[in-house]
């Protein structure tokens, strides 16, 4: 009895695999690469009823992304445009570590996407790899577009006069405050850093923990402090914080800006703040325990919304620029096209230029709350009823004179990936501002 | 007196286990009901209430069920194949004198010290080669494959302990050399079978980092997958993502604690040896 | 006998041995060969030699503490784990009352993968509203707020302690092993009076040599792999106090676009693997059968 059963587990089990195996094989994959597919496609079929050319694409913005519902809604928007032109197959990557470390393995074996985000580096190794195509002549065949865009954010992702990606937002990233805090401690958003250095000493005089800092993942709400302070400290600063690619962090500026971080760790923060999480920062901020944290306008939609914060909390929030008047501003690097055919190439600028153009920002405005590059799209009135600080944060924005770009936009993919490992060395004192900024220079060599 | 302290002793390690173990998954589960705000401001308090807002969201926002079944086949079909493969193989190894054996072991051993980190990128270009690219079976051969030292250690060293008269009696009575193993052998090696079995489905159940690499599309996705829906950049929802990871986990343990049974019911088997 | 079943023996392996060269054998190749190349995502590899193992020997600070610690975890995973789960194992087997819930519910942590157990104990720890800290402050200290990953003093030995406790796996194979006991064995002992320790002791254990042995080396190795709960918890800092092999390998093939380099990490991390397996089969007669 038990060893017949045994064997016809035994031998259902095969025959099961072997009908997967086949059904496997048989049932055409949608997700095969789009190149081959279209270029035999367009020999086969006749004119009339031409198969949409497939191409694939890949992105991170699912789940709880902030960016989901705009990713969703515009995907939906071209399939209804253009569906019958080209189908876009998406593949869906959690978690933006994953995004990054999949696009390499892809690249390493010559084989990217047809749309490829080119963020965290990604672009690099692409048109190191020579397996990008540039949008010069696109561009060129579409004034219109082309102005939808702008020269700056063209010029910020040309290499060599080559237009290797389409920026798809600008991030004008000042801070948020809680006002109701502001108030009790009796300050104002600071202008000068020695103002905001005294505003976190009467905050938390007053009983608050004046900042939402944070050194895991990435350390964003930290960095982008760190990056104001180096943006706005004299001429040298400013040049730093808009050169790709720098190699020399052993920088005054740079120093300054750490011993000033430390500072802020030491003293302003909350007690997690090392090796948190953006998880941990945001809900400080949002649960009403910390008094400000530096980010962008995405998160705006946050402040209304229940399951992270309090009834009423977006009445609480302000927004204001950093001291000197001054803002960080970096245009995305935005879509690259990394198809091989000439007509996925085509069917790439297409969607490319759908997500970037006028319709594409509009809908990233409205269901993202992500700031467009043109300055002909405006947020509807809906919108400005719905996030008042929405309005508040393009005014201020409109004010500032003086623009840097954020950390993670400049630096290496591996320096950004450090920032983790050094802050807590730097606040333990088992490093000083000069050693963490002689060893980021280190791992910037690092980079290949 | 020396007793009673080896007793207080045994029963003071024996609670620190079991606290150590359950602990962290009652918290989870715990905050899994719980609102974000609770989460920060109450971590070792009970929920207000039992709200299931968190697992209907959670359910929502990531393609939990299409996953949910992907998984149940690869585990199922992953740990099968995994165990038929590997028991032949670790049942030649362990019986038999030939040439080569030496070198074969030191092969397989091979696979057990190999970083994973290393092997991302040439598994997905030979499973890309094979067309097994964005499909179950090709998961569950590389899962297979993961499962191949473990499964060998754990099964060779259970056959060591079977004594080599049971074989040489049926020899005797005229059975071939694969009804010994199918008949004879299989049957009373359930629990290391078992065992084997446990740590494989785990391994196909919970690998996440091959599986993103080696799929693109949802139809072909597993259940770890889903987790990362919840810890995007810019994602803060404690709650949902505790939720979600009560998904992931819970169905786990149910199969451990069912395939358990079996291997417990294989030890009355065992003792018939001696 | 042998040669009458020389094919099948060959019939045996053959699904195994394809196995292997087509999940293992090619990553292999691969890796031993470009770990003597220049070569970065997108590039072709160029050959250099040995430049990347002279780098990695001789200046290369990172590889050598990630090097040390991934030394010492191998070490306590294969010692002090080891014990944990035999000790366990051989507690569970008396049968006594609560064996069956303790044998299921000290799995559970095994059971969830190592993200998720990373982010719950990234959560547990953490400073401000983990458990740990608020029991702590349940007992007096009011501000306690230990920062058990971030803080150099207790970041090695928090996260150690996501893994060493957990000897699961180590308790339910030598239940299994145990079990295999004959019972006639346990018996003779009694009447001769024999203590249940001393049965334990001078009975039991040593019948378990080839599974502790294999137990050793499955624990040990398992260190080799370790990554998803650190780089959860730690990220491998700070500075890079719980850095280890796999995290470097990882850091400069998909951080740093270095995957020659990071692939000659990767044939390091093998030899050292390939020494201490050795030495423990060596140590423990693994292979050879006990009767």
């Amino acid at each position: 009895m038990k060893r017949s059963r045994v064997k016809t587990g035994i031998t259902l089990a095969s025959a099961l695999l072997l009908a997967m195996s086949i059904s496997a094989c048989g049932s055409e994959n949608s997700a095969d690469k789009g190149g081959a597919d279209g270029a035999a496609g367009s020999k086969n079929t006749a004119p009339a009823a031409k198969a949409p050319v497939k191409i694939s694409y890949l992105t991170f913005r699912v789940g709880t992304h902030a960016s989901a519902k705009m990713e969703e809604e515009q995907i939906k928007q071209f399939n209804a445009k253009y569906g019958n032109e080209v189908e876009v197959v998406v593949e869906e990557i959690p978690s933006d570590a994953a995004y990054v470390d999949k696009i390499k393995i892809l690249a390493a074996s010559g084989d990217v996407p047809d749309v490829v985000m080119g963020k965290d580096g990604i672009n690099d190794v692409l048109i190191k790899g020579n397996l990008a195509t540039p949008f010069n002549e696109y561009l060129d065949k579409d004034v219109e577009w082309k102005a939808a865009i702008g020269e700056d954010a063209l010029a910020s992702n040309t290499r060599d006069g080559k237009i290797w990606s389409i920026s798809d937002q600008k991030q004008n990233i000042g801070y948020f405050y809680n006002k109701e805090m502001f108030e009790k401690a009796g300050i104002k958003p600071a202008e000068t850093w020695d103002e905001f250095m005294s505003n976190n000493e009467k905050l938390k005089a007053a009983g608050f923990v004046p900042l939402a800092l944070m050194t895991g993942e990435n350390a964003w709400t930290s960095n982008l402090i760190l990056a104001a302070m180096i943006g706005t400290n004299g001429e040298n600063g400013k040049a730093f914080m808009n050169t790709l690619h720098p190699t020399d962090f052993n920088t005054p500026e740079m120093i300054q800006a750490l011993n000033m971080m430390k500072e802020l760790l030491e003293k302003y923060t909350t007690k997690d703040a090392l090796g948190a999480g953006y998880a941990n920062a945001a809900n400080a901020f949002s649960q009403g325990k910390a008094a400000m944290i530096a980010n962008g306008p995405w998160m705006i939609g946050d402040f209304s919304d229940p399951t992270k914060s309090s009834e009423g909390f977006d009445k609480k929030v302000g927004v204001a620029a950093y001291p000197n008047n001054s803002l960080i501003s970096t245009y995305e690097v935005g879509y690259m096209i990394g198809a091989k055919t000439p007509e996925t190439r085509d069917a790439a600028e297409k969607f490319i230029k759908f997500k970037t153009g006028l319709e594409g920002q509009t809908i990233a405005l409205e269901y993202g709350n992500v700031m467009p590059v043109s300055s002909e799209v405006q947020p509807s009135d809906a919108l400005k009823e719905k996030y008042p600080i929405m309005v508040e944060s393009i005014t201020v924005a409109q004010k500032t004179q003086l623009h840097y770009r954020t950390l993670d936009s400049i630096v290496y993919p591996n320096v950004t990936d450090a920032w983790k490992n050094l802050y807590p060395k730097l606040v333990a004192g088992k490093a000083t501002a000069e050693e963490v900024a002689k060893e980021l220079t280190e791992i910037a060599a690092k980079n290949r | 007196m020396l007793k009673k302290g080896m007793a207080v002793l045994k029963y003071g390690f024996v609670l620190l286990i079991v606290l150590l173990s359950l602990g962290p998954f009652l918290w989870v589960l715990l905050a899994s009901f719980k609102t974000n705000a609770e989460i920060l401001t109450n971590s070792l308090g009970w929920p207000s209430s039992f709200r299931f807002s968190n697992y209907t969201m959670a359910f929502k926002i990531a393609p939990i069920s299409r996953f949910y079944i992907n998984s149940v086949i690869v585990g199922i079909f992953g740990t099968l194949l995994n165990l038929l493969l590997l028991g032949m193989a670790a049942y030649v190894l362990a019986r038999f004198k030939f040439r080569g054996k030496k070198l074969l072991m030191g092969a397989f051993s091979l696979s057990l010290l190999i970083p994973g980190a290393a092997m991302l990128q040439p598994l997905y270009l030979t499973v890309n080669t094979l067309g097994l690219y964005d499909k179950l079976i090709g998961l569950i051969i590389v899962y297979t494959g993961f499962g191949l030292p473990v499964s060998l250690y754990i099964l060779s060293s259970y056959f060591l302990t079977i004594p080599k008269e049971m074989e040489e009696s049926a020899y005797l009575d005229g059975a071939s050399f694969i009804q010994t193993f199918f008949r004879i052998i299989l049957p009373i090696s359930k629990p290391g079978f078992g065992t084997a079995g446990v740590m494989q489905f785990l391994l196909c159940w919970n690998e996440f980092q091959f599986a993103i690499i080696l799929t693109t599309g949802n139809q072909s996705r597993t259940l770890p997958l889903a987790l990362y829906y919840f810890k995007s950049q810019f994602a803060s929802d404690y709650g949902v993502m505790f939720a979600a990871t009560m998904v992931v986990i819970i169905p786990s343990i149910v199969v451990y604690i069912l395939l358990q049974e079996q291997v417990v019911s294989g030890l009355a088997a065992g003792a018939v040896k001696g | 006998m042998v040669r009458k079943n020389r094919g099948y023996i060959t019939l045996f392996l053959l699904p195994t041995v394809i196995l292997f060269i087509l999940v293992y054998a090619v990553s292999l190749v691969i890796l031993f060969g470009t770990s003597f190349t220049e070569w970065s995502a997108g590039r072709s590899p160029a050959f250099i030699g040995l430049a990347n193992y002279v780098k990695l020997f001789t200046d290369d600070a990172d590889f050598r503490q990630s090097s040390l610690n991934t030394g010492i975890w191998v070490l306590l995973q294969s010692t002090i784990h080891v014990a944990i789960g035999t000790l366990f194992a051989i507690i569970l087997s008396m049968k006594e009352f609560y064996w069956k819930f303790a044998r299921t519910v000290y799995m559970f942590p095994n059971i969830i993968s190592g993200a998720a157990v990373g982010m719950l104990f990234l959560c547990m720890l953490n400073p401000d509203f983990g458990a740990v800290n608020s029991i702590a402050r349940m007992f007096g200290n009011a501000d306690f707020s230990q920062n058990w990953f971030m803080d150099y003093a207790t970041a090695f030995f928090s996260v150690t302690m996501t893994w060493l406790p957990y000897a699961a796996v180590v308790t339910i194979l030598i239940l299994a092993e145990i079990a295999a006991i004959p019972e006639s064995l346990y018996e003779s002992a009694r009447i001769d009076g024999a203590s249940t320790f001393k049965i334990n002791w001078y009975i039991v254990i040593p019948m378990l040599r080839n599974i502790i042995g294999t137990c050793v080396i499955l624990s040990g190795t398992s260190m080799l792999q370790k990554m998803d709960i650190i780089l959860m918890t730690t990220g491998g800092g700070p500075g890079n106090e719980t850095m280890n092999l796999p995290i470097y390998i990882y850091k400069t093939a998909l951080m740093d676009n270095n995957f020659g380099y990071s692939n000659s990490v990767g044939v390091f991390l093998i030899g050292f693997g390939l020494i201490f397996v050795l030495l423990c089969r060596n140590l423990f007669r693994i292979g050879s059968s006990q009767n």
